[in-house]
């Protein structure tokens, strides 16, 4: 189960995400952020703050998400996740990759 | 006496097995053992995604045993598919690589390897036999 929002603060895109994001719904998660960024929408930060688990296949939706903001020209990012979901990112590589902000002001002013 | 616990999962390809992984590790680890739902969760997806994608039959079956005994937790993972090492594929991980980048590889034996202290894989009865083990030390604790 994964549930999808959106919210704008600063000019800036944040999309909550919570749940788990895997094999089962990484394709929801593809197919509502699309519909949410746009060229002019392309600064987003991804806030997992209520996000329980997360798989490969979500770390590979996430990434894929990434690119397309880039292909924007856009700024993503990261923020707030939980322990688990945060010894994934680090582990994979990722949080380094996309890079993590502890809070979502701190995100907000950094990307 | 130190506890000893045990249960078995039987999955067969289908679009509920992921549902019952959860479902299963949930209980099986409830209360005391509840740090290691999600990680075990993470590591038993990661096998059957590998088992789905390179199985190559259709009727896959998948077998996991889980053990706790003495601190330590024993995952054995046997699949029915074609001959595979899970821990011969190459990983790709390189995250100094920037989004547009990187490609990724071996991403989810990556993660199983890194949350597991042992692997060992062998092939026998015409099957895919993989072996886990995780120390359950104050340090998996944090890893709630």
């Amino acid at each position: 189960m994964l549930a999808v929002k959106k919210e704008n603060k600063q000019g800036v895109l944040i999309i909550t995400i919570s749940g788990r994001l895997d094999g089962l719904t990484s394709k929801q998660f593809l197919d509502e952020v699309e519909s949410m960024v746009s060229a002019t929408e392309n600064k987003v930060i991804l806030n997992l703050n209520t996000l329980d688990y997360i798989s490969s296949e979500g770390l590979r939706s996430v990434l894929t998400t990434a690119k397309k903001i880039k292909s924007l020209d856009g700024k993503f990012g990261l923020c707030s996740p939980l322990s688990g979901v945060k010894e994934v990112l680090e582990i994979s590589g990722f949080g380094a990759m996309l890079g993590v902000y502890e809070t979502e002001e701190l995100a907000i002013a950094n990307i | 006496m130190d506890e000893i616990k045990k249960t078995q999962i039987q999955l067969k390809n289908e679009l509920s097995d992921l549902a019952k992984i959860t479902d299963e590790l949930t209980f099986f680890f409830a209360k005391k053992y509840e740090f290691l739902i999600n990680p075990i969760n993470l590591i038993l997806e990661e096998l059957y995604s590998n088992s789905i994608n390179y199985g190559k039959s259709k009727a896959v079956q998948i077998n996991i045993n889980l053990d706790i005994k003495l601190n330590l937790l024993t995952i054995i993972y046997e699949d029915n598919g074609t001959p595979f090492n899970p821990l011969s594929v190459q990983t790709n991980i390189d995250s100094s690589v920037s989004v547009q980048e990187s490609k990724i590889g071996g991403l989810g034996i990556h993660l199983v390897k890194n949350m597991t202290d042992a692997q060992h894989y062998k092939r026998y009865d015409n099957k895919n036999q993989l072996t886990l083990e995780k120390k359950l030390t104050q340090k998996a604790n944090n890893h709630a």
